[in-house]
C-alpha cells in the first residue's frame, strides 16, 4: 500500500506542469519580473488603458450592434468547446457606393493566437472607432456607406479565455513559456487547468491549418502535436479556420479585396507576394498607405511567392487574389521598449499604459487601408457658382452600370468674369487633423490640387490654368462628406466667347487622402476583379491601377476622343506568368518581378 | 600562421554573440545549467569564467550568465560581483530561437547587456529602498518631496519598502500622505498604498483622480480588499466617474448581483439616459432571479433600447 501511494505521488508530481508567475518587480523563486505592472483582464466596455476581459469585449461588441443597425453579428461557427465565434458585418443597407459602384467587402481577423491581447483589443477599437465617428460625415462615416467590412474581433475564444483565465502564469519555463498566458494555440485536447502537464503544449496554430501551403514547410510547421507550430490534421481541420473561411462567404467573396490577420508582436506588415504583378503591387503600395498613417514606424516584410507556411494571409491571397496582410502589433522589440526589463516573450504583454494609444494608432492605419480600398476617387460633379447662384451644374450619374454626364444647370459662362468652381469628388479627399485639413504623410498635401481650363475655338485650342493659392477642401458646405469638395475662383480669359467654344473641359490632377490618383473616365465604373482595379483608366486611358488627370469633365462637348490618338487606346495589361506553387520561379521575367519588389520594399524601408 | 588561426578561430566562436538555438538545443541547454550551483557562483565571480567554459555550449553559457544575473539582483553587492555584471554590459551575447509568428524573424530569449543593466538597475532600487526604510524607522518622511519629482528608481524603491514594512507603517504612511499631500499623489502611489491596505481616503482620490491603469486595476480588485457593503459603495463611488462607470456596473453584477442595495443601484443606472446601456450590458448577463423579475418589470412599462436589449438578452437565456 505504501509502495503504490509513494508510486501515485511520484506520478502525480511528474504530471505537474513548472509553473511561473510574472510579477511587476518580484523576481525570487519562480517569478519573474517585467518591469512594469501586469495587466490583468479588467471587466469594462468602454476602452481602457489596458485589457478588457473575454466578456466585456464580447459584451461591447453585442452593446455596439443593439445600438447601431448597420452593425450585423454573423454566428460564423463554434469552438471546440461550443462557443460562438461571431463575426460584425459593418455597412449600411445598401449595396451600392456613393459613387454609383458596387460595394466591395473586407475582413479583418483577431485573436487568432491567444496570448496576442494586443489583437482584439485593435479589432474592438475598430468598431468603436467606426461607432464614434459614424456621422461625423468623414472617412469612418464614408467607409460605413462604401464598404462591407467583417470583423472578427476573437476567433481563438478557448485558447484566448485560458490567457485570460490565467494572466500572469505561465508554464514550461521562463526563457520559453507555453500555456497560461502564454498560450498560442487553440485548445485541441487541451483542459482548463494550468498545473496539468500531459496537455499544456497541446493544441493546434491557427495560422498554419491553412491552404494553399498547409504542411509545405517542415521548418516552420510541425505534425508533432506538441509543436507551437502544430499544424492540425489537414487544412482548416479546426472549427476556427472554417469560421473564418465562412467570414468571407458571408463578405462576399466575388466582393473581397482586403484581408488582414491581426496578431502580435514585433511592429510590421508581413504579407504574401501571389506573382499577380497587378495584385502584388497595389498590396505593396497599400502596405505603404497603412504605415503611412503612424509615420511609418510599422515596418514591411513582403514573402515572396512560391511557398509559404500555411498562414491565414496566404490563403486569403492566393484564393482571392487580395491584398493580404499578417500584422504584428507593437512592440518592436519587447517590453524593454517600454522601460521594462525585456524578459523573453514580454513582447506579447504590452503594458497596459500603451494600449490605448496601440489602439489608436492601429485603427488609423486600420481606417486608411480600408478607406483606399472601398474605391479609387473620381470627380463627381461640379458647380460654378456665381455670387450664391448656381449657374452651371454637371454631375456623373449611374444607370445600368454606367455613368452618363447630366447637366442639372446649364447658364453660359462669359469671360472676365469671377466665378467659384466647386469640384465634388466621391470621397473624402484629404485628412483632417482636429477639424483642419491637413496633409497625410507625404502621401497628399492640402495643396496637392491643379486644375485647368482646355478651350478650343475652331482649331485653336489653350489651356488656362486656374489659380488654386486661394482654393480650400471644404469642411463647411461640402457635399457629403468633409473634404470631398474642393472650392476655387476663377474667371475665363478676355476674348472667352461660349457661342464660339467648340470644346470646353476641366482638367483636374489630384489624388484622394492616400495619394491614389483620379479615376480619368468615370463613364466606365470602376470595380475589383481578379486582383487589380477594372475600369481605372490612367491619364492615357490605359487600364492601370494607378489613375491620372482627370480631362472629362466637359462643360461644351465637341464629342472628341477622351483620349486623343497619339496616346494608346485602353487594353488590359499582359498579365505575368505565375509559377506554379512551390517552383520559387525561375524564369527571368519572375527575377525581374522580385527584383522590383525588392526595390520597392527597400524604398518603403527607408521612409521608416 | 596556422597555428595562430587556430586558437583565434576558437576563441571568436566562444566569444559569443547572437546565438540561434532549436528546441532541441535549448532544452539541453536547460538541462546542462540546471546542474549548477548559482548560489555559489554569485557568492565567487572568479569561478564564473571557468564555470562557463566547463559547460561547452554557448547556449548554455548564455543562459547560465543569466541565470548569475538574475540571482545577484537580490545580493549587496561585493566589488567583484558589481565589476563582473558592469563588464556583462558591453555583452553581446543573445540567445534567440526562431519567431513561431514569422520564420525569418527571431525571438530573443536572452540578452545579457539587457539582464545586466536591470541587475544595476535593481541595485540602485535596493539601497534607495533600504535608505527609504530608515527614513521611515525614525519617522522622517515627506511625501510632497517625494511627489516633487519621482523617478522610476523613487517609485520602484518606495514600492518595495511598503511591501516590507509593517501595517503600523503602512497607516503612518497613509495619514501622511492624506494630511501632506493627497491631491498631488498619483495613482500608482495611491495603489501601492491602498494594495498594502484600504484607505477610504486614499481610494475616494484614485476614483476622483484622472483615469489610467492603476484606477481600472484597483477597481477590478476591490471586492477582494473590502467586505461586500463597503466594496459595493466603492464601486458605486468609482462609478460617477465616467471612464469608470462601465467597470464599476459589470463588477457590480458580476460579483454582487444578489445584493439588494447592488440591485437597487444597476436598476436607477438603467433608468439614467448616461448610464442606462452600460447597465443594460452588465445587466444582460444576470442570473439573480429576483433581479431578473425587476428588469422584466420596468421592461414591461419602458420603450427604453436600452432596458428592453436588457430583457430580451435574459428572455434568451
Amino acid at each position: 500500500m505504501k509502495y503504490w501511494l509513494t508510486a501515485l505521488c511520484l506520478m502525480t508530481l511528474s504530471l505537474m506542469a513548472a509553473e511561473f508567475t510574472y510579477t511587476e518587480n518580484d523576481n525570487s523563486g519562480n517569478n519573474v519580473a517585467l518591469g512594469y505592472p501586469v495587466p490583468l483582464p479588467i471587466d469594462s466596455l468602454t476602452p481602457i488603458d489596458g485589457f478588457r476581459s473575454y466578456n466585456s469585449l464580447n459584451l461591447r461588441h453585442k452593446q455596439l450592434a443593439e445600438q447601431a443597425d448597420w452593425i450585423i453579428p454573423l454566428n460564423l461557427g463554434t469552438t471546440i468547446v461550443q462557443r460562438t465565434i461571431w463575426g460584425y458585418m459593418i455597412s449600411d443597407s445598401d449595396n451600392t457606393t456613393q459613387g454609383g459602384a458596387l460595394e466591395g467587402s473586407a475582413l479583418i481577423n483577431g485573436g487568432i493566437h491567444a496570448r496576442e491581447w494586443q489583437s482584439p483589443e485593435a479589432v474592438t477599437g475598430y468598431m468603436e472607432r467606426l461607432f464614434e465617428q459614424q456621422d461625423k460625415q468623414h472617412i469612418e462615416q464614408y467607409i460605413l456607406e462604401n464598404l462591407n467590412l467583417v470583423l472578427i474581433p476573437i476567433l481563438n475564444i478557448d485558447g484566448f479565455l485560458q490567457t485570460q483565465r490565467y494572466p500572469n502564469m505561465i508554464t514550461s519555463t521562463p526563457d520559453y513559456p507555453r500555456d497560461g498566458r502564454m498560450r498560442r494555440k487553440n485548445m485541441r485536447e487541451v483542459d482548463e487547468v494550468l498545473s496539468t502537464e500531459n496537455d499544456s503544449l497541446l493544441g493546434v496554430d491557427l495560422n498554419r491549418n491553412n491552404n494553399p501551403y498547409w504542411a509545405t514547410s517542415p521548418n516552420n510547421s510541425s505534425d508533432d502535436n506538441t509543436s507551437i507550430v502544430h499544424h492540425g490534421s489537414g487544412a482548416a481541420s479546426e472549427p476556427e479556420t472554417q469560421a473564418l473561411q465562412n467570414a468571407a462567404v458571408q463578405a462576399g467573396e466575388d466582393r473581397l479585396r482586403f484581408y488582414t490577420d491581426t496578431h502580435s508582436f514585433t511592429q510590421i506588415y508581413f504579407t504574401p507576394m501571389t506573382g499577380d504583378q497587378r495584385r502584388d503591387a497595389i498590396t505593396a503600395n497599400l502596405a505603404g498607405i497603412m504605415r503611412a498613417a503612424n509615420d511609418y514606424k510599422y515596418r514591411y516584410g513582403p514573402w515572396e511567392a512560391g511557398s509559404g507556411i500555411g498562414a491565414t494571409d496566404e490563403y486569403f491571397a492566393h484564393t482571392y487574389q487580395i491584398p493580404s496582410y499578417t500584422l504584428e502589433i507593437e512592440p518592436l522589440n519587447s517590453g524593454a521598449d517600454y522601460g521594462g526589463n525585456g524578459v523573453s516573450h514580454d513582447g506579447f504583454i504590452l503594458p497596459a499604459s500603451e494600449v490605448s494609444r496601440m489602439r489608436q494608432e492601429t485603427s488609423a492605419a486600420t481606417m486608411a487601408g480600408l478607406y483606399a480600398m472601398a474605391e479609387v476617387p473620381f470627380l463627381q460633379e461640379i458647380k460654378i457658382l456665381q455670387g450664391e447662384e448656381i449657374i452651371f451644374h454637371q454631375a456623373w450619374q449611374v444607370s445600368n452600370g454606367e455613368r452618363n454626364l447630366v447637366v442639372l444647370q446649364n447658364s453660359e459662362l462669359v469671360a472676365d468674369t469671377e466665378y467659384q468652381l466647386i469640384t465634388i469628388f466621391n470621397k473624402p479627399m484629404r485628412q483632417l487633423d482636429n477639424d483642419q485639413v491637413s496633409n497625410f504623410a507625404g502621401l497628399s498635401t492640402v495643396s496637392d490640387i491643379s486644375l485647368e481650363w482646355q478651350i478650343k475655338s475652331g482649331e485653336n485650342q489653350e489651356t488656362h490654368a486656374i489659380d488654386t493659392s486661394s482654393g480650400q477642401w471644404l469642411t463647411n458646405d461640402f457635399s457629403r462628406y468633409k473634404t470631398d469638395s474642393y472650392q476655387v475662383s476663377f474667371s475665363l480669359p478676355a476674348g472667352f466667347d461660349w457661342n464660339g467654344t467648340s470644346l470646353l473641359a476641366l482638367n483636374i490632377q489630384t489624388t484622394d487622402m492616400t495619394g491614389q490618383a483620379l479615376d480619368t473616365n468615370p463613364a466606365t465604373v470602376t470595380d475589383w476583379q481578379s486582383g487589380h482595379w477594372t475600369n481605372y483608366e490612367d491619364s492615357h486611358g490605359e487600364l492601370t491601377d494607378t489613375g491620372g488627370t482627370d480631362k472629362s469633365m466637359r462643360l461644351i462637348d465637341d464629342g472628341s476622343d477622351l483620349y486623343p490618338d497619339d496616346t494608346p487606346n485602353p487594353v488590359e495589361p499582359v498579365e505575368p506568368e505565375t509559377p506554379e506553387p512551390g517552383s520559387g520561379g525561375g524564369s527571368l521575367s519572375w527575377l525581374g518581378l522580385l527584383l522590383l519588389l525588392m526595390a520597392n520594399r527597400k524604398s518603403l524601408v527607408s521612409n521608416a | 600562421m596556422k597555428t595562430l588561426l587556430l586558437p583565434l578561430l576558437m576563441l571568436a566562436s566562444f566569444m559569443l554573440s547572437a546565438t540561434e538555438v532549436s528546441h532541441i538545443q535549448l532544452s539541453k541547454a536547460q538541462a546542462a545549467t540546471s546542474k549548477l550551483d548559482i548560489n555559489a557562483l554569485t557568492a565567487n565571480t572568479n569561478q564564473i569564467a571557468q564555470a562557463l567554459t566547463d559547460l561547452n555550449s554557448p547556449a548554455a553559457s548564455i543562459m547560465a550568465k543569466s541565470l548569475l544575473l538574475k540571482g545577484l539582483r537580490h545580493t549587496e553587492p561585493t566589488a567583484e560581483q558589481s565589476a563582473w555584471v558592469k563588464e556583462q554590459l558591453g555583452s553581446s551575447d543573445k540567445l534567440e530561437i526562431a519567431n513561431p509568428d514569422h520564420p525569418r524573424q527571431k525571438l530573443e530569449l536572452i540578452n545579457i547587456a539587457r539582464q545586466a543593466k536591470n541587475t544595476l538597475f535593481q541595485w540602485q532600487v535596493n539601497k534607495k529602498s533600504a535608505q527609504i526604510l530608515a527614513s521611515w524607522t525614525i519617522q522622517n518622511w515627506h511625501w510632497p518631496e517625494f511627489l516633487a519629482d519621482p523617478t522610476e528608481v523613487d517609485y520602484r524603491a518606495v514600492a518595495q519598502a511598503i511591501g516590507s514594512t509593517d501595517r503600523q507603517t503602512v497607516s503612518w504612511l497613509q495619514d501622511l500622505l492624506t494630511e501632506q499631500a493627497l491631491k498631488q499623489a498619483s495613482n500608482r502611489l495611491l495603489t501601492l498604498l491602498i494594495a498594502e491596505q484600504v484607505d477610504n481616503h486614499l481610494l475616494n482620490r484614485l476614483w476622483t483622480n484622472p483615469t489610467d491603469q492603476y484606477s481600472y486595476q484597483m477597481l477590478q480588485r476591490i471586492h477582494t480588499l473590502l467586505p461586500a457593503e463597503q466594496a459595493i459603495g466603492q464601486l458605486k463611488a468609482a462609478s460617477q466617474q465616467a471612464n469608470l462607470l462601465s467597470q464599476s456596473l459589470l463588477l457590480l453584477t458580476k460579483n454582487f448581483q444578489r445584493v439588494p442595495s447592488a440591485q437597487n443601484f444597476l436598476i436607477e443606472k438603467l433608468q439614467q439616459p448616461q448610464s442606462s446601456w452600460h447597465a443594460a450590458a452588465a445587466l444582460s448577463q444576470v442570473s439573480d432571479k429576483n433581479l431578473i423579475r425587476k428588469i422584466r418589470h420596468l421592461a414591461d412599462s419602458s420603450n427604453s433600447g436600452a432596458i428592453q436589449f436588457a430583457a430580451q438578452q435574459l428572455t434568451l437565456e
